[in-house]
């Protein structure tokens, strides 16, 4: 779905001019149906626009292949999963859901008394633009017997998981567990449980909170995408951790990707803890990790390439058989504002230009199209 | 003379099917505008006196437009009456 940009221009007589931006997206999905989800609507309502439906989960209850459902700024609460998607579309015509503004529709755990703010229990859906906050175990999971065709578009996750716990589960902002699942244009922060000291006084007797909770737990999948996507300081585990035994993940795109921060507990902002096959990393930014940004910690790697990311330091450490490595280079990448979170790059960034072109990413995180050379980062 | 200021710019809706049609809204001021309350008094032929104000405002006239990207097929139009409408059909 393309974005957009009108620029509004006003100037008094002198012909001083001011302007503004407004972002419109276009929609290129062929639409069966259309519902509508607002804070002042009410699930006895036909869930049009002029009578909305109040909840989410009523619009998932009606959903059919193709269907749009279009939610309305506010916070939505729910159940055990907020939104729990059980009708799915096809691969051609498949159910969406949107935030009418990006990050205006909040689905909302409710002090983490939901458990996930979004689970996938249906193939073939698209969610789009909501914010994801205070679930205590996932904001979304994915992990659903015969999962395919999964996508989360720009969404913002954070706050994920958030309490004092040495329970073993990972806590995460995306279980991933879907073959042809992308990830793309989210922001993930505040991603896992508390450590020593906070909210106020959380005294863990095991360190689980060191390396249990992670941006994205991706356990298993054919053709999983994530790109353009920033995590930022996934301190309670890793921005994207591989792992899941025996499950196989084949043909993985990382891509453009901006991680920042480190774990002070952990080396890399990546893990790779299991096997890997036909996988490609390339043009990310891993900015200031622990050690190095990509830590081969175990399992067997075949056919993987690492290319034309950029690093603070050292890209990876550990046994690398199997992954071949080109393009990547060491710099600052001169963030405009890497503390107060803007990670767009300034002049003279090596980011700039230094990218690979991509065939599995064509924009960007603020959905502009990327045009000549590509940059490394999301932006 | 300073440079107006953009107080908004919506979109209404911002998420649209292709062909769907959409309302752009600008809102701006002129920070030069000033505003003053006349007033007047009304006295009859025994002294009687009526007050009454009246509130004057002066402001330099804005002219406001709205593009879209070259080729991008955006039918943007003024709405006539109603400085910073407009009406608009994506592509």
């Amino acid at each position: 779905m393309p974005d957009y940009t009108l620029v509004g221009m006003v100037r008094d007589v002198a012909g001083n001019p001011a302007s503004a931006n407004v972002t419109v997206s276009v929609g290129g999905i062929p639409v069966t149906a259309q519902w509508f989800v607002a804070p002042t609507g009410n699930d006895a309502n036909s869930g049009s626009a002029t009578a909305p439906f109040r909840t989410v989960q009523k619009a998932a209850s009606v959903v059919n292949a193709g269907d749009l459902v279009l939610v309305a700024d506010g916070v939505y609460t729910g159940g055990s999963a907020v939104l729990s998607i059980t009708r799915g579309g096809t691969s051609s015509a498949p159910v969406v859901f949107r935030s009418t503004n990006r990050w205006g529709a909040v689905l909302d755990g409710n002090a983490n008394a939901s458990t996930e703010c979004i689970h996938f229990g249906a193939p073939n859906v698209r969610v789009e633009g909501f914010e994801l906050r205070n679930c205590w175990h996932d904001a979304v999971e994915a992990s659903a017997s015969g999962l395919a065709n999964i996508v989360l578009s720009r969404c913002h996750i954070h706050h994920i998981g958030k309490q004092c716990s040495d329970g073993g589960e990972g806590r995460s902002g995306v279980d991933a567990y879907s073959n042809s699942l992308t990830v793309e244009g989210c922001l993930f922060h505040h991603i896992g449980r508390f450590g020593p000291g906070e909210d106020p006084s959380c005294t863990p007797t095991s360190t689980a909170w060191q390396n249990h909770d992670h941006g994205i737990y991706l356990g298993q999948g054919a053709g999983v995408v994530i790109r353009n996507n920033i995590f930022v300081a996934c301190d309670r585990g890793w921005a994207i951790q591989r792992f899941g035994g025996g499950f196989p993940v084949d043909n993985a795109a990382i891509v453009n990707n901006t991680f920042a921060f480190p774990n002070p507990n952990k080396s890399g902002q990546i893990i790779v803890a299991a096997n890997l096959s036909n996988t490609i990393i390339a043009n990310n930014i891993f900015y200031l990790p622990r050690d190095a940004g990509i830590w081969w910690s175990g399992g067997s790697f075949t056919n993987v390439q690492v290319q034309n990311n950029l690093s603070t330091g050292p890209l990876s450490t550990g046994g690398t058989t199997g992954v071949s490595f080109s393009g990547n280079i060491v710099g600052d990448p001169r963030f405009v504002n890497a503390v107060g979170g803007d990670f767009h790059l300034t002049a003279g960034s090596p980011a700039l230009g230094a990218g690979a072109t991509l065939a599995q990413v064509t924009d960007n995180f603020d959905a502009a199209p990327r045009v000549g050379a590509y940059n490394i980062g999301a932006y | 003379m300073a440079t107006p200021i953009i107080d908004s710019i919506t979109a209404s809706p911002s998420v649209v099917n292709p062909k769907g049609a959409f309302v752009v809204s600008i809102f701006a001021h002129d920070p030069d505008s000033r505003s003053w309350t006349l007033s007047g008094i009304v006295t009859d032929s025994g002294g009687n006196a009526v007050n009454t104000s009246v509130a004057v405002s002066v402001s330099d006239p804005l002219t406001f437009s709205l593009t879209a990207p070259a080729g991008s097929g955006f039918v943007i139009t003024p709405r006539a009456g109603s400085a910073g409408v407009f009406d608009c059909v994506a592509p």
